[in-house]
């Protein structure tokens, strides 16, 4: 019977460990965007993006708050709010997705592990596949993930008046830089 | 029961290992993420309702030119070409210093007014963490008059043409497209036209925005003046102010329908002679362009 304990507690055990040692975890995750125009440039960064990372299955989420994206444009932040992105009916964009052919293995301290990301990402109510590049690079205790793409406007069904056409870029290039680190469970405390 | 031991760790084996694959990431990120301080913004589009200023004010680092204009009265007939021939103005630069501190200066062209005022707005509506109901804006603004007296004989320190003006704004954004707004004011004016005339006045301001589609607005706006019956001259009444809000971009427009003619807080509130009831209306409109002076750096 000892021998029934002992297994079941390191079965438990072992779930435990598992858990706390796969999930990487950041806040604090940084974001930048840009529409780039000929008349103007209108950018914003985004500094309390939250992501987990299981590096057992390559599982990656992302959930951000629209209202928390810093403009260089005051104005132009409360037109992002208001009128674009809708953020009181759309509090937030979320990604929830994984690492394609992932392979933990290849995620060897200071070497970069180029990957391909596809999921769904949610902006403005509207939800769409997305496939794009990324780069994991573990170091130390913590991993970093880099990755920049494109959106399109429309996809999102984010809708750009006639009279501010040529203000707006209908393209939005998107970096995302995140520096994880293992979680612990913090238990809301 | 050797078996059983086993049975019941395999069991626990699978049961266990599922745990972290149905636990849903993006649920567990979303209790990780605590909820934060979100402020309400854009309770209203312009930094007026209509006549009277809005909680909102420039953020720092912009600059705001604002143009107002009444025109004559609507009944004036063909002659007037229905008020549009004559009209009252005010323009004025408005600077945000910071987020929550606004100062102006401007010009009217009744009783050719030079005013300055700064507005400042210590509380932000929010929703989440320590959420706030309501925003709430300080205006205090002085003006003095520069016309001539009737009477060159007069000689008056010019303190005399000095008027002061405090204002509490609070409002409430109640859903994105209702928002309302009370104004208690107080007027201090130095010099009134006769003994029996109050130098100061009370006033509470009502207005609201009703937003119909993502950039118009409908927009009211009414003041109740205390002791209006004591001011001598000819009878004042309660401005009252419909119309609508556009947004364009970086311009906002406000075109109305209103009953007073002055467009300063101690002219709209305390000067207003013509009434509703007897179809002396004015269409005003007031455009707002906004051009970004600091850009804000957040590196």
């Amino acid at each position: 019977m000892n021998k029934i304990f002992t297994l079941i507690f390191l079965i438990i055990l072992c779930n435990q460990v598992s858990a706390q040692d796969t999930l990487w975890f950041t806040k604090t995750g940084h974001l930048y965007f840009i529409s780039h125009t000929d008349i103007i440039d209108i950018d914003a960064n985004h500094y309390q993006t939250g992501s987990f990372l299981n590096t057992r299955t390559g599982e990656i989420v992302f959930t951000l708050l629209m209202k928390s994206f810093k403009f260089s444009l005051p104005l132009a932040e409360e037109h992002f709010n208001e009128n674009y992105v809708e953020s009181e009916k759309f509090p937030k964009a979320t990604f929830k997705g994984r690492i394609l052919d992932y392979d933990a293995m290849k995620l060897f301290p200071d070497i970069d592990y180029k990957v391909i990301v596809e999921g769904d990402l949610t902006i403005h109510g509207v939800t769409s596949k997305v496939k794009e590049q990324g780069v994991l690079r573990r170091t130390g205790n913590e991993i970093r993930a880099n990755s920049k793409f494109t959106i399109l406007l429309e996809t999102y069904n984010i809708k750009v008046p006639n009279i501010v056409e040529d203000k707006v870029a209908k393209e939005i290039p998107i970096d995302v830089e995140m520096k994880y680190e293992p979680y612990k469970k913090s238990g809301g405390k | 029961m050797r078996w059983i031991g086993w049975v019941f760790g395999m069991f626990l084996l699978l049961a266990g290992l599922p745990v972290q694959g149905q636990n849903d990431l993006l649920d567990m990120l979303d209790q990780e993420i605590k909820p934060v301080r979100v402020p309400v913004d854009a309770t209203f589009k312009s930094t007026r309702v209509i006549n009277c200023h809005s909680v909102e004010r420039m953020r720092g680092g912009d600059l705001e030119f604002h143009v107002s204009h009444r025109f004559g009265l609507i009944n004036s007939g063909f002659k007037k070409f229905y008020g549009l021939d004559e009209s009252s103005s005010h323009v004025s630069l408005e600077y945000g210093i910071t987020d929550w501190m606004e100062v102006g200066l401007g010009r009217a062209t009744v009783n050719e007014y030079f005013n300055g005022f700064a507005k400042f707005s210590p509380i932000r509506q929010s929703k989440g963490r320590w959420a706030m109901p309501v925003s709430a804006s300080i205006y205090l603004a002085a003006m003095t008059t520069t016309k001539d007296y009737p009477d060159p004989a007069w000689v008056v320190d010019a303190i005399h043409r000095r008027t002061f003006v405090a204002q509490i704004l609070v409002a409430r954004k109640f859903a994105p497209w209702l928002s309302l707004q009370v104004s208690p004011t107080w007027i201090h004016r130095n010099m009134v036209a006769t003994p029996q005339d109050p130098n100061r006045l009370f006033a509470l301001g009502m207005g609201g925005r009703l937003k119909f589609t993502k950039r118009v607005a409908l927009s009211i706006e009414y003041f109740l003046l205390k002791d209006r019956t004591l001011l001598t001259g000819p009878p004042r009444y309660n401005p009252l102010s419909i119309g609508l809000d556009i947004e364009t971009g970086s311009h906002v427009f406000q075109i109305f329908v209103t009953n007073s003619f002055n467009i300063l807080e101690n002219g709209f509130i305390g000067e207003t002679t013509r009434t509703w009831t007897k179809k002396e209306l004015h269409v005003g409109f007031n455009i707002s362009r906004v051009f970004t002076v600091i850009r804000k750096k957040h590196e």
